[in-house]
């Protein structure tokens, strides 16, 4: 080889390598905007050198590779802060939307709660005004039809949330599918030039996971041959190789109105694995559907539920404009049947009935029975607590949960069986009104007390209150009669003719300011219900009381001044001194949890937002393109290139110098 | 430090778009005139402002209940007015029945004065309020309280029952008085008891027999004090209507104004914080345009 055969060869070798480097530019610059893309660059080496005597002498630059910036930490970090934000600013979303939902004071629950107490009041002012008790009752539905709004807002959410899922499913399954085969073609590629990187492949095939993770967390295993594994859940393959796990929105076991996320790898039976699933919009998404919309509805309801057991109670205790007791105002929300998971064995038959029997201690929570070994635990949904583990189906939970349930075991269960009881969650949706007539309307109070005319001591009788309505209407009036001996010699007192009740002490030397008398039931088989009253004033030997059934009590509202202390009485949740919280403030409570929580995932998003912002910036730092540092490049190639070029024709002088010598 | 071309329009812009997520906010504020748009902006105060409506709605409808307490109250204090006149008529006339000097003609035109006053008398017993019902028989205000059974008798018909109107928060107020309280069970001078109706016909009676009992002006007297004890209560109830009234509406004024400083947007700072975010936005955009003229590339020509 010659000097100058070897300075032509050096030359074109700039040539050919500045050209790559000037093409990597080029590249870059067209993919500045394009996502995920990796700016590339030609890596320049100096070809081997010649060995001469007078030394090595070089032969130029020549290509090893077009490599892409690329930061392996980065790009994971960004991955995790992708799935993190796609979590919360999905959660977010819905969030704000429940939260708009109780946002409008006139929109919500308290105004036509008030609504109808205020129409109780007014029926309470004017008990025998057929106007007052229409006003009732419409406003009764008036408030239903706002539990059902409501009801029907929080559905719609739900069901939103659920096309979500299907959804995101389906985008998954496709990001699967082409990660997939992209692992394949890189494999492919990589094989077929000794293991140079298909660099747009690889930025293309990071984009997909990058995008997938907005979709749900994934862990990504890289394989030695280049294929990267895809993991989610806990651990489940979504991408193995070549290969793809279906992902599939399948009904929820208990529940058709909830889509669960299915998880299906190699034809391998669909299992449920939906709480497995963690971050990205799927978390997200999942997260508030079965979190704070969740519990949303189960405190909605337990309002509902509330609100109808106890008036339902009082009510019951009232008397209508018939002489007849009151029957249940609104819809009995308080008994409702286990639904069977759908996988349960299919012989299984067991009917699990709950029933609430004490609003005060009933959680908003969904109850869950699962059988296994012979015992039969009740699970509260909510917090996972177990709440009771027996030999029998049948458990009476009320004074830790509020309900008991009933069972009737005709096939009895295998293990793994389980069975979902739901008091809350659907109550706001049934509360409905049952009296439909104004007269069946009970404000009067059943028993009224009268002082006969003729006594002649100033002995006075209070119109009780009746909290125990059994037995009643009484089949004859209660006679109470003074007697300074009632009780024995010198202990002065009632005699009680009509019931089986013994006499009631009473002083009026001391007595006389009042004291409280309450006959009650002394049992279910013989007793009447309990009624409560004072007696004041100093009776004469043998003045008497009678208590005789109420009828034709047109003006009496003692009922209905009872059914007005609802609306301020603590009825939910229980504390140590019993009911702490009333319904309108737990829809208060209610409303401040939505915001609270609505406020911390906000908080919670910003902040993540805070965190993709600096991973993405970082991984971009890394590697994006930077025009001005291309444009700073293309001079600089470009005057290698024509320096290059210029050592050609310099070549070609020299060449022609040495041939113009020997011509001679 | 190399920073990306596309990170650096998306920092811009990201800048921007927070900037105008502020500026919605505020302006969303001043349009409504509410601090809270939503309860997530101050759940503490949301639940606060739930409260205090319901405190005002409640309100509202005590002084409706109130109204429908004193109207009762009225009408009876009114009713028992009228019965108090009459019986102070009749026990004129008792003292003038008893003058000795009177003969029998003048004791039978007496009576007549004395059955047309027992009559009245009978019928404010029995009146009526606006919606129909009676106002003193107790429970059965279907019923009418008091009905000549013949023979100088009249039954009292209804119950013992008073009705109770809330007119405050725990705070209740009677809003009638069974008949029988007021006109029944009075001690007779003769002993035993006697009703405000027996001791007018027994008067009359007596008139038309040209006899004259000086227990008369004595059971006139208890009767009286019972008609105008009544009517003394429920004027007292009435007074007490009042003053809660005026309780009532001075809370209310005070709810008001704790609604009003939880929800209320204070305009002043709500419009000088959207002219700070107006600015922040102008600068945001002012500083993109700036920023994207800078290109190495302008300058390869």
């Amino acid at each position: 080889m010659t000097a100058t055969g070897n300075l032509l060869g050096t030359a074109v070798s700039g040539l050919l390598a500045y050209q790559r480097a000037l093409a990597a530019i080029s590249h870059n610059v067209s993919n500045a905007n394009t996502p995920g893309y990796s700016r590339q660059s030609a890596a320049l080496s100096t070809q081997n050198p010649i060995a001469t005597g007078s030394g090595y002498i070089g032969t130029g630059v020549s290509v090893d590779t077009v490599a892409r910036a690329y930061d392996q930490i980065l790009t994971t970090q960004l991955r995790t802060t992708t799935a993190g934000q796609g979590q919360l600013s999905a959660a977010y979303a819905l969030s704000k939307q429940i939260d708009n939902i109780v946002a409008d004071p006139q929109a919500g629950l308290a105004p036509a709660l008030q609504g109808f107490f205020a129409a109780v009041q007014t029926a309470a002012n004017d008990p025998n005004a057929s106007s007052a008790r229409q006003l009732l009752l419409s406003q009764a539905e008036s408030l239903a039809n706002r539990f059902h709004y409501l009801a029907d807002r929080f559905n719609n959410l739900q069901t939103s949330a659920n096309s979500q899922v299907s959804s995101t499913l389906a985008q998954a399954n496709a990001l699967g599918k082409s990660i997939a085969q992209m692992n394949q073609q890189i494999y492919d590629l990589e094989g077929a030039f000794a293991g140079q990187p298909p660099n747009d492949i690889l930025d293309r095939r990071d984009e997909a996971i990058r995008q997938l993770a907005e979709l749900v967390s994934v862990n990504v295993v890289r394989q030695d041959n280049g294929m990267l594994n895809v993991f989610i859940g806990n651990g489940q393959g979504l991408v193995i190789g070549n290969q793809t796990a279906t992902l599939s929105a399948i009904p929820n076991e208990f529940n058709p109105e909830i889509t669960d996320v299915g998880y299906s790898f190699g034809g391998a039976a669909v299992a449920d694995i939906t709480r497995a699933i963690t971050g990205g919009k799927l978390g997200g998404v999942i997260e508030f559907r079965d979190g704070l919309l969740k519990t949303s509805m189960d405190q909605l309801g337990r309002v509902a539920l509330g609100l109808s057991v106890a008036f339902n109670a009082q009510h019951q205790l009232g008397l209508n404009q018939s002489n007849a007791l009151g029957g249940k105002f609104f819809a009995d929300l308080g008994t409702q049947t286990a639904v069977a998971n759908s996988n349960n064995n299919a012989a299984t038959n067991v009917a699990l009935t709950g029933t609430v029997t004490d609003i005060g201690a009933l959680q908003a929570s969904d109850y869950r029975v699962d059988f296994n070994a012979g015992v039969y635990t009740v699970v509260r949904v909510a917090d996972n607590a177990v709440v009771s583990s027996s030999a029998s189906a049948a458990v009476d939970l009320t004074a830790t949960e509020g309900f008991s349930i009933s069972a009737a075991v005709i096939t009895a269960p295998v293990n793994g069986d389980s069975f979902m009881l739901r008091f809350t969650a659907p109550a706001a949706e049934n509360f409905g009104v049952n009296v439909t007539q104004t007269t069946q309307i009970a404000l009067a109070a059943p028993l009224r007390s009268t002082a006969t005319l003729s006594n002649v001591g100033n002995g006075a009788i209070t119109q009780g209150a009746v909290s125990n309505a059994l037995n009643l209407p009484l089949g004859a009036p209660l006679t109470l009669t003074f007697s300074p001996n009632a009780l024995g010699a010198g202990v002065p007192g009632f005699t009680v003719a009509g019931g089986a009740y013994g006499p009631l002490a009473y002083n009026p030397a001391t007595e006389s300011a009042g004291k409280s008398f309450t006959l009650a039931a002394p049992g279910p088989a013989l007793g009447y219900g309990s009624y409560t009253f004072s007696i004041a004033g100093v009776p004469s030997n043998n003045d008497t009381f009678t208590i005789g059934n109420n009828t034709n009590a047109a003006a009496d509202n003692r009922n209905a001044l009872k059914l007005v202390g609802l609306q301020t009485k603590a009825t939910l949740i229980n504390g140590a001194a019993g009911p702490t919280t009333s319904l309108l403030g737990a829809y208060t409570n209610l409303v401040a949890e939505i915001g609270s929580r609505t406020h911390q995932t906000d908080i919670d998003q910003q902040a993540q937002q805070a965190l993709l912002n600096q991973a993405t910036e970082a991984q971009s730092n890394i590697a994006g393109v930077n025009l001005d540092e291309e444009a700073t490049n293309l001079v600089r190639f470009q005057q290698a290139y024509q320096a290059a070029a210029q050592m050609i024709s310099a070549a070609k002088t020299t060449f022609e110098t040495l041939l113009s010598v020997t011509r001679g | 430090m190399r920073i990306s071309t596309l990170q650096m329009q998306q920092t811009a812009l990201n800048a921007m778009l927070d900037q105008q997520a502020k500026l919605s906010k505020t302006q969303n504020q001043v349009a409504t005139g509410r601090k809270i748009l939503t309860p997530a902006d101050d759940p503490t105060a949301a639940a606060q402002a739930l409260a205090y409506s319901q405190q005002l709605a409640s309100l509202e409808q005590y002084q409706r209940n109130v109204d429908r307490a004193s109207s009762s109250s009225s009408l009876e204090e009114a009713t028992l007015g009228s019965m108090q006149e009459q019986l102070q008529t009749l026990r004129e006339l008792a003292v003038r029945a008893g003058n000795g000097a009177l003969g029998a003609a003048g004791r039978l035109s007496i009576s007549y004065e004395v059955r047309q006053l027992q009559n009245s008398i009978l019928d404010l017993a029995n009146s009526r309020d606006a919606s129909g019902e009676y106002l003193f028989s107790g429970y059965q205000s279907q019923t009418k309280p008091y009905t000549a059974a013949g023979g100088g008798v009249f039954t009292y018909n209804g119950d013992q029952g008073q009705r109770l109107i809330e007119v405050a928060p725990g705070t209740q107020i009677a809003a009638s008085d069974a008949g029988a309280r007021i006109f029944g069970a009075l001690p007779a001078a003769a002993g035993g008891l006697t009703d405000v109706f027996a001791v007018i016909d027994n008067f009359a009676a007596n008139l038309e027999s040209n006899t004259f009992s000086a227990n008369t002006v004595t059971d006139l007297n208890t009767a009286l004090t019972s008609v105008v004890g009544a009517r003394a209560s429920s004027g007292a109830r009435l007074n007490s209507l009042d003053a809660i009234k005026s309780l009532n509406s001075s809370f209310g004024l005070d709810t008001q104004k704790n609604l009003s400083a939880v929800q209320d947007l204070d305009y002043a700072e709500a419009t000088s914080r959207l002219n700070l975010q107006l600015v922040g936005l102008q600068a945001a955009q002012q500083a993109f345009t700036r920023i994207q003229n800078l290109s190495l590339f302008n300058f390869l020509r």
